[in-house]
């Protein structure tokens, strides 16, 4: 060892081979052991661990006001499905155009148009009649959201079609191929079909498949026959717009005037209808909390408007029972006026899913309840956010018509958090 | 000089490795509300050989309890210490529970600066700790479960000076610090799926002291030592994470640590026989305030009684090996400073040892073995069996002498 050493070089450096390796076995040994984990024990006399921070909490709190928003101007431009048909007073109809039409230099033939069915929402009976119109102005994809819409009489009837209405195949209705020869010559002409009941079945809204489903194979297609090199070959497109717009025109009582004097709350879709509650305990939850998780849980009663009949024959069993929370960021008292927190719209952690599970709306997912805790119920003790109340609608409220009623007095809101006393010394 | 860049990390990861000492404990007791943990024996790992170590007079080994005999030492000195502690324990339901933690507890730097005059030194060294996972059902289906884990340490910087040939005394400032952790979470039933809540506490303690050491040599085989810490106000910085605000508002609190007394007497009928007597003492019941109320009345008054003995190595330059070797064994006693099911907690067992030459009376390695007993279930929520076993390096070189001149 040299003078100037030090003792770590002497240690590590300058011993003896073996004792230098049963420091490192030493010292890797120490590390090791130091990682190990602990198993637990029962809390001592001396540690009161049920009060050494604070207590665990598990309430439930009750909504004073709830009600609930109709919007009979969804926006259908996402709608999974095309809806015609008429069904307790609902109507549907929608708006198809097709574009990207065969130039007019190539002769075609036998037009037809093919929709596949999704399913029906009713109780199909009897025949069923729609009527195929040219559509005579310019629409877009949210024309559901415009009254004209709402009122359209479309003049120049393409065809009429008779189905069976428990008839769930694929349709495929002639067109009139001078039409789309007119759309040919001249696009700006090309405002493309409407397709709406004739009369009033009654019983059924019979859904097709839009152009917005994953799979192109059963998007709405013009089949047609092109002439090419003087023979005719079969050709198609689905590449297009469409939008349906769904109307309540009751011809006897109103089935949502009737759950509002029933005390009812109503979930909709096609025609969106929004539960709104708000929960005055919320405030008074202690700030110094940490929240684990909320549910918010309601009761689906099966029973039919107005009859209160077992078995709700308004509930669309085609619908997703999924649904949505959103909080609302400003509100009146009695909720006629309020604002959506928008945070939704910019991050999945704001977006809380609902599904009805064993009769009961109620937050899908441990995860969602956390997410749900953490983002409303802990960010409004934090002060980061305002919640004027809840705002529940269908995950999916454009592709179909469903209502389901919610017992109003089922409705709580169950929170479960840690409410820290003491910082522990 | 020209200092290798190994010797830094390595120093780097020594002075780490001693930081992490202070999240380290080794026993079924020490958890109650407003804990620091379990005292930590201040012994060198020759002190923990042979039970004492106030009163140890020695010219190579650093006294890691009593600075003022530094003053003793003529030459630079270094030492570290590496302990393995483990215990067994028995709640009288459960009787396998086990507990170890290996850690590296302190080290010191002496430097003489007139030669068996005065001397400089520092060191870092822990003073409570524990660990330790507790876990109880608060509500249908869920369970609390708190990590909780560190301690309090110190470095110390003293100046040793001996005034007459036989008295000597220490003056030292020591920065405390420490942290300790609490880590808790609700677990729920597998059952149900649900997500654990979780936050974290971190009590950061830092604060100044002193200490004030003296030793005296009535005779030259004699030596009758002291250490004295009066009470200690340190700063407990409290920071929470959580998901909530409120919550994670730092708060600082004043924590009073009892003030220390140390004494030992050692006495040496021959210049290679020892025979020590040491005794601490702490009252954890009276002094420890948090924010100036006394922390709880489950805290003692801690004391340990140490008696042993020591047989030195030759004199003589060429001897047989086992000649070349200490051998120490000793006896101790003492109370925990807090209770256990409302009782005080006792300690005792022996403790014995050697040290290894690597230079002759320049270097060695200080081998230690306690083995003891924890608690009694008569009185107490457990009792454990413990095992402590470890080594201490010291070292001692000749600095600032050129040779080559």
């Amino acid at each position: 060892m040299t003078k100037k050493s030090g003792l770590i070089k002497f240690i590590f450096f300058n011993m003896k081979g073996n004792m230098k390796k049963l420091l490192l076995f030493l010292l890797l040994a120490i590390l090791w052991i130091s990682c190990q984990d602990l198993n637990s024990i029962q809390a001592p006399k001396e540690f009161d661990l049920k009060n050494h921070f604070g207590q665990y909490v598990d309430t439930t709190l009750y909504p004073d006001k709830v009600t609930f928003q109709i919007n009979e101007r969804e926006n259908t431009i996402n709608g999974l499905d095309l809806c015609v048909g008429t069904y307790k007073g609902f109507r549907a109809g929608f708006l198809l155009k097709f574009v990207a039409l065969p130039s007019i230099d190539k002769e075609i033939d036998s037009v037809s148009l093919r929709l596949k069915s999704f399913s029906q929402f009713g109780q199909p009976t009897g025949m069923q009649t729609i009527e195929v119109y040219e559509v005579d102005q310019p629409w877009k994809e949210d024309a559901n959201t415009e009254d004209t819409w709402h009122t359209y009489q479309p003049q120049n009837l393409l065809g009429t079609y008779t189905f069976e209405t428990t008839d769930t195949l694929t349709f495929t209705f002639p067109i009139d191929t001078a039409v789309v020869n007119r759309w040919r010559r001249e696009d700006s002409l090309n405002y493309g079909l409407y397709i709406q009941p004739a009369g009033d079945n009654g019983s059924v809204i019979r859904e097709f498949l839009s152009l917005e489903n994953n799979d192109p194979t059963v998007f709405p297609r013009l089949f047609f026959k092109v002439k090419n090199d003087s023979v005719f070959v079969k050709d198609s497109l689905a590449l297009g717009n469409d939008a349906t717009i769904f109307d309540y025109m009751p011809q006897g009582e109103n089935i949502f005037d009737w759950a509002k004097n029933q005390g009812d709350l109503v979930i909709g879709s096609g025609i969106g209808v929004h539960p709104l509650l708000h929960f005055p305990g919320l405030d008074s939850l202690p700030k110094n909390s940490i929240v684990q998780g909320a549910n918010l849980i309601l009761r689906v009663k099966d029973q039919n408007f107005i009859t209160n009949e077992e078995k709700n024959t308004y509930d669309n069993a085609n619908s997703s029972d999924l649904f949505y929370i959103r909080n609302l960021s400003e509100a009146n008292t009695d909720l006629t006026v309020f604002k959506l927190d928008s945070s939704f719209t910019t991050s999945s952690n704001f977006n809380y899913q609902m599904q009805q599970q064993e009769g009961n709306l109620q937050l899908l997912s441990e995860a969602e309840q956390t997410k749900f805790g953490e983002n409303v119920v802990q960010n409004l003790l934090n002060g980061n956010k305002k919640s004027k109340g809840f705002y529940l609608r269908y995950e999916d409220e454009v592709s179909r018509l469903s209502f389901k009623r919610l017992d109003a007095s089922s409705i709580k809101l169950n929170i479960r958090y840690f409410r820290m006393d003491n910082p522990g010394l | 000089m020209k200092i290798n860049k190994k010797y830094i990390w390595l120093s780097i990861l020594v002075f780490t490795l001693s930081w992490e000492s202070t999240f380290a404990g080794q026993s079924l007791f020490g958890i109650s509300n407003k804990s620091l943990g379990l005292v930590r024996s201040s012994f060198s790992g020759t002190g923990l050989a042979r039970s004492f170590e106030t009163a140890a007079g020695d010219t190579l080994q650093i006294n890691y309890s009593n600075y003022a005999l530094w003053s003793d030492l003529s030459r630079p000195s270094y030492s570290v210490k590496i302990n393995y502690a483990a215990a067994f324990g028995d709640d009288g339901v459960t009787h396998n529970y086990f507990n170890d933690i290996a850690d590296f507890s302190g080290g010191y730097l002496v430097i003489p600066i007139m030669k068996r005059k005065l001397v400089l030194g520092m060191g870092l060294q822990p003073v409570t700790s524990m660990e330790q996972r507790i876990a109880d059902s608060v509500h249908t289906n869920v369970k609390e479960d708190l990590l909780i884990r560190g301690g309090l340490s110190r470095v110390s910087l003293n100046i040793s000076y001996k005034v007459l040939s036989n008295f000597g005394i220490g003056l030292g400032y020591e920065y405390n610090f420490g942290k300790i952790l609490n880590q808790f979470h609700l677990d729920y039933s597998s059952a149900t799926e649900m997500i654990p809540l979780k936050f974290k506490y971190e009590y950061r303690f830092y604060g100044n002291g002193l200490v004030v050491s003296t030793f005296y040599k009535p005779f030259r085989n004699f030596i009758v030592g002291a250490v004295y810490r009066p009470v200690t106000t340190i700063n407990a910085r409290i920071q929470a994470e959580s998901s909530s605000a409120e919550v994670n508002k730092s708060q600082l609190k004043k924590i009073s640590l009892p003030a220390q007394y140390s004494f030992g007497i050692s006495y040496s009928p021959t210049d290679r026989f020892a025979f020590g007597l040491d005794l601490q003492y702490q009252d954890w019941q009276n002094e420890y305030k948090i924010n100036d109320q006394l922390a709880g009345d489950h805290f003692q008054k801690y004391y340990r009684l140490g008696f042993g003995v020591e047989r030195r190595q030759s004199k003589k330059l060429f001897t047989k090996f086992t000649e070349e070797l200490d051998y120490r064994f000793g006896l101790f006693y003492g109370r925990l400073n807090q209770n256990s099911n409302g009782n005080p907690i006792k300690e005792y067992g022996v403790s014995c040892g050697l040290s290894v030459p690597i230079q002759r009376f320049r270097s060695h390695v200080d081998l230690f073995l306690n083995i003891g007993r924890r608690g009694d279930l008569d009185q107490n929520a457990y009792q454990e069996t413990f095992i402590n076993v470890g080594l201490s390096i010291s070292a001692s070189e000749i600095w600032f002498v050129n040779y080559e001149d």
